[in-house]
């Protein structure tokens, strides 16, 4: 008989051969020194490992916890989460969730829109404006200012005017004129 | 059988064979309820397994590669953290004192998990068939892979 390989003298040691595969192994063992030395080694290193993997086996063993119990448990959880699922998707399909966020896309953009606008006509361009003003009226800031003022108002932004109003510290009204404003300057 | 049955009968020996595999007491009880609860709920839908024990195992060992993989990764990250060795101790050697045991089971944690399965599963005394069936591999590689397994093992626990 040839020798069997490694893999089947490990089936042997295994206890997975069948009788009539044994009776012809051993008896090639006992004409076979080489394959007697290869069974020796194979049956040593198998009760090592056997051995030595015995000893991971713990040493207590704890309680065999309710399982109904824990199952229970899971399926109310369960059947909970999908309810509040599926009523979340009633409520909340997923056509009215675009409807959403269209009209809130929507809302954005306007929003972006007007504060665009506003910064159109800033703080600084209100105050070149009122400087230009004051140069066309030719008042002198150092001496007029202790009789008159000007106060200024931005009337409509979608008109995207501006008006002046010239007045005494009185509050009586002097001038009034309103104007168009471009490019952060206004027109005569 | 029962489910309640099965569960009497194989509960002991999940829970040693996720002890075995894992190291961590904790991790093995929660991965043997893990078991049942996927076999309670297999049985909702589907008649009793014509083998229960190998159906167990074969669960069994899916949730220990998930459960090792984990192990791993956290053990890489901790090592990455904290390089020098002083630092660390080893998840599984936590809940080992014994120095020679957690000697072995270092030697344990080398082959790939594939080996460490059959390696246990052998142990726990299943037959190629069942160990195929759990491991879902073709029962003619068995011997092969087993014998390869025991050899490199045992060289490990030798050295």
């Amino acid at each position: 008989m040839k020798c069997p390989g490694k893999e089947m003298i490990f089936n042997y040691v295994a206890g997975e051969l069948s009788s009539e595969a044994n009776q012809i192994l051993e008896a090639h063992f006992s004409q076979c020194a080489a394959c007697r030395k290869i069974l020796s080694e194979t049956e040593q290193q198998t009760s090592l490992v056997q051995q030595k993997l015995k000893k991971f086996a713990p040493s207590i063993i704890p309680e065999r916890p309710d399982l109904q119990a824990k199952i229970n448990l899971k399926k109310s959880k369960l059947k909970i989460g999908a309810n509040a699922k599926q009523e979340s998707f009633i409520r909340f399909p997923a056509s009215r969730r675009l409807v959403l966020a269209g009209v809130m896309g929507i809302i954005l953009i306007f929003c972006m829109v007007r504060m665009n606008l506003r910064h159109k006509i800033d703080e600084g361009a209100i105050y070149q404006m009122m400087m230009q003003y004051e140069d066309e009226l030719g008042t002198d800031p150092k001496t007029d200012w202790l009789e008159k003022r000007i106060i200024i108002s931005i009337i409509d932004e979608k008109e995207n005017t501006i008006e002046f109003i010239q007045s005494t510290k009185e509050n009586e009204e002097i001038s009034r004129e309103k104007f168009k404003i471009e490019n952060g300057k206004f027109l005569n | 059988m029962s489910f309640e049955e099965i569960c009497k009968n194989q509960y002991e020996a999940i829970y040693r064979f996720l002890f075995k595999m894992t190291g961590q007491p904790e991790a093995a009880l929660d991965l043997t309820q893990e078991t049942f609860i996927k076999f309670y709920e297999y049985l909702e839908g589907n008649a009793m397994p014509e083998n229960p024990g190998a159906w167990l195992y074969r669960v069994v060992s899916n949730l220990c590669k998930n459960q090792l993989k984990r192990q791993n990764t956290f053990h890489r990250i901790l090592l990455g953290l904290f390089p020098s060795d002083s630092h660390i101790t080893h998840i599984e050697e936590k809940v080992i004192q014994d120095e020679e045991l957690a000697m072995l089971r270092s030697a344990f944690t080398k082959p790939p998990v594939r080996d460490r399965l059959l390696l246990q599963l052998f142990q726990e005394g299943l037959s190629y068939a069942k160990i195929a069936e759990s491991l879902q591999i073709r029962k003619t590689s068995v011997g092969k892979m087993l014998s390869r397994a025991i050899e490199k093992c045992a060289k490990n626990m030798e050295s």
